[in-house]
Formats: structure tokens, sequence, C-alpha cells
């Protein structure tokens, strides 16, 4: 048995692909391990936030030292973490939403070395896209809010 | 082609060449600013390791010039296991850092990942006074590997999206294109600047007025991802796979905003090889061949 299976390992080409292709499929998102999920699966509906001030007037997350779609993971984690309290299948309620915003906001005020002066309130806005009979409607709905001053 | 991989030989210059990009993408995606004093969302390692003592400038800064010293060691191939050791203990500290603020990107795995077989292989080298029977050097040896590696990231990423869409992946992909809006108007909340108008304005509307059209244009991308296993083939698969990866790279930066840097240079430095291509082409029409 110990021979035919010696055989067999011996007979599989460039091993090293297959041991690496294994493990991160494995071990899934444990840097320097990842199973790529990025774009695995379509449905007709996405969404994104992004970053605004106090009036809701657009301010560029990179200002912030994040992009977007970083913004959108780190209040997806935090969304994640109050749904990881709540029973099974109990969705979050709009205001357990928004105070993962919140958090997401507080996390990025904290990294900032400086705090921005001109701004009163910092805002994260929720974008939520949808294809429908073959057209995109797109519905924009404040997530959280926090204050500056 | 052959299901047996062609034992490819490299020149030395060949090699010290590839190890002069890889080390200068090392260098590049190294942060010159401090990582985050937190760790709010533990990854990878940072679950038993607190690594926020990297965001002690007293230490970091050291430590990124302790990482150029043995990027040098690492070019000119020597004390290999120790440069090798030591660029991947403060790679993978940094960005398991980054990576656990709770997004993570996709960014450096691929150049990770790498540096933990070229590693792992030098220091197994070393340690067993291993040399090759084929009458390959360990350098031979390290670029197999290196383009082993970077099959393997491709093929997950195929193998994942066949995993996630239950094996629809293909049969979704006319809803791409709210992905495209998506990625476009988070390029645009980056900057408050739309991306490139023109082409990519002309393309994405054609995508999203006729979504059928993702078929031919992403479609290809999955086979492409999968058939990467033939990467580390030999000399003209990794080329020719490598440019189908790079014009899949260009299709989904010119219409989704997202640029895979370090997946682009890996592949022009360890698959596309173009030094070599040159020489070759060069002796060629003068009678020669290449080392």
């Amino acid at each position: 048995m110990r021979s035919v299976l010696e055989k067999i390992w011996r007979a599989i080409p460039l091993k090293g692909m297959w041991i690496i292709t294994v493990a991160c499929l494995l071990i899934g998102e444990a840097y320097p391990f990842s199973n790529f999920p990025m774009f695995g699966n379509f449905s007709g509906k996405t969404w994104y936030v992004y970053l605004a001030d106090e009036r809701g007037k657009a301010i560029p997350a990179l200002d912030f030292g994040v992009p977007t779609n970083g913004l959108k993971k780190a209040y997806d984690a935090s969304m994640r973490r109050i749904k990881g309290t709540l029973p099974k299948k109990q969705k979050l309620s709009l205001e357990q939403e928004r105070l993962a915003a919140e958090e997401t906001l507080r996390y990025l005020i904290a990294q900032r070395q400086s705090r921005p002066s001109h701004l009163a309130a910092l805002r994260l806005v929720r974008v939520d896209l949808r294809m429908q009979d073959g057209k995109m409607t797109e519905k924009t709905r404040t997530a959280g809010e926090v204050a500056l001053r | 082609m052959s299901w047996k991989p062609e034992a490819v030989r490299y020149a030395p210059w060949e090699i010290a060449l590839m190890r002069l990009g890889f080390a200068g993408l090392l260098w590049y995606r190294m942060p010159n600013v401090v990582p985050p004093a937190v760790q709010p969302f533990p990854n990878g390692l940072s679950h038993w390791i607190d690594l926020t003592f990297l965001s002690n400038l007293a230490i970091f800064t050291p430590a990124r010039w302790i990482f150029l010293a043995m990027l040098a060691l690492y070019v000119v191939g020597r004390l290999m296991p120790l440069a090798l050791s030591y660029l991947l203990c403060l790679n993978v500290a940094v960005y398991t850092l980054w990576n656990s603020q709770g997004w993570i990107g996709h960014t450096d795995q691929i150049i990770s990942l790498t540096l933990l077989t070229q590693t792992l292989f030098h220091v197994f080298a070393a340690v067993r006074r291993f040399q090759p029977k084929d009458g390959r050097s360990l350098g031979d040896l390290e670029i197999s590997i290196s383009l082993q590696t970077i099959a393997a990231s491709y093929v997950v990423a195929g193998v994942t999206k066949l995993i996630k869409s239950g094996g629809m992946w293909l049969a979704q992909l006319p809803n791409i294109t709210v992905q495209i809006e998506k990625t476009n108007e988070q390029y645009f909340y980056d900057f408050l600047r739309h991306p490139n108008p023109g082409l990519t304005e002309w393309l994405n509307g054609q995508l999203i007025a006729h979504p059928w059209l993702a078929y031919p244009f992403f479609g290809p991308g999955l086979i492409v991802e999968l058939a990467a296993i033939l990467l580390p083939y030999g000399r003209r698969h990794a080329a020719i796979l490598g440019l189908a990866l790079l014009a899949m790279h260009a299709l989904i930066s010119l219409t989704m905003q997202i640029t895979f840097t370090t997946n682009i240079w890996m592949l022009i430095i360890f698959a596309l090889n173009l030094p070599y291509w040159v020489v070759a082409i060069w002796n060629r029409t003068g009678g020669r061949t290449p080392a």
C-alpha cells in the first residue's frame, strides 16, 4: 500500500503547486494564505459605501487612507461581529447597522494623524445597486454618522 | 503539450534579473509609513501574536533598513536561508497586521506566498545539503517553485469561483455588470474623480446595455485562471499563459478599475521573462543560441 502511495506521489508533477493550491483552499483567509474569493459569484445586486460630510457631500475616501472597497469590508466586518452575538438567522436591525457604521467611522478617525478641521461630522453613506429587468436601480441612505466637533 | 514539465535551466543572469525584479517589487510593497497600532479584526498570525509592536517607529525603521540589506543578499544569492527567512518574517508580519484592520486586501498574498515557498526551499536545501540530480541548479528550482506558487494563486482563484458559485460562475456572468457599476463608483469615491472617460466609459456602457457581452469578455478569464496549472511547464507555457493572464488583468483594469499591480509584476518577472526572449531572438537572428 505504502509503495503504491509512494509511486503515485512520485508521479505527480509540480508538487509545490498542488500543495499551495490545497493549502490555500483549506486554510482560506489567513495571511499569507487566501482562497481569493473576490468576484466568486454574482447576483443581480450589490452595495458599496462612501464617505460624506455632515451635509452629505462626498469626501475622497483615500483622504482617510482607506479605499472605498476597504471601507465596505471594514463596515461588513463590524456588522458580522454584531451578527455573531445574535441568535442564528436573526438579521441586523437598522440600529445595529448604524452602530457598525459608527464603529467603522471611529476607527477611520482614530487612524488619521490629524483631525480634519473643516468637517463637523463624518458620514458613511450606503448605496444599494440592483439590476432588474435590464435596468440598474440604486438606493442611497446614510448608514451612520459620527460628530467630529 | 507534454504532461511532464520541462526541466528548464536558466542562465545565471536570468536568475539574477528575476531576483532583482522580485527584490524591487518587495521593496516597493514594503510600506514606508508605520503600520496601524491596532489589530481589531485579527487575521492569520495576529490571532496568536500581537503584531502592533511594528507600529513603533523605533522598531519599524531599522526593520525596514535590515529588510533592504537582506534584499541585497538575496539578489546576489548569499546567505539565502537567512536573507529569505528575514524577508518572509517582516513581509508577512506587516501585511498580517494590515489585513487585521477589518478589510482584507488581495494584493500581496502572491508575493508573500512566493517568499514562503522560496524560503522553505532554500532552508530545506541548506539543512539537507540538497543538490538537484537532473543537472539543474538551486537557482533553477527556485524559479520553478516561484512559478508554481504564482500558478497556484490563479488556480485557487478559479477553483474558488466554481465552489462559491456552485459551478454556475459562467451562467451568472451577465450579473457582473452590477459589479462593474460598483467598482467604477468606488473608484470615483476614492478620488472624487471619474475613471478614464472614452474607452472605459464606452465599454462599460455596452456591457451594462448588453449583459450577454460579459460571456466573451470575462468568460475566458476563468479558463485562463484554471489553465495556469500549465504555467510552470516550460518557458513557452510560461510566456503564453503569462501573456493571457496579463490580458485578463488589462481587461479587469480597464472595465472595473481594479489593477492587480503585484500579480502583473510577478507575471512579468517570472513568467514572461522578457530578457530571455529578447536575447533568444537576438541570438537566433545572429545564428547563436542563448546560454
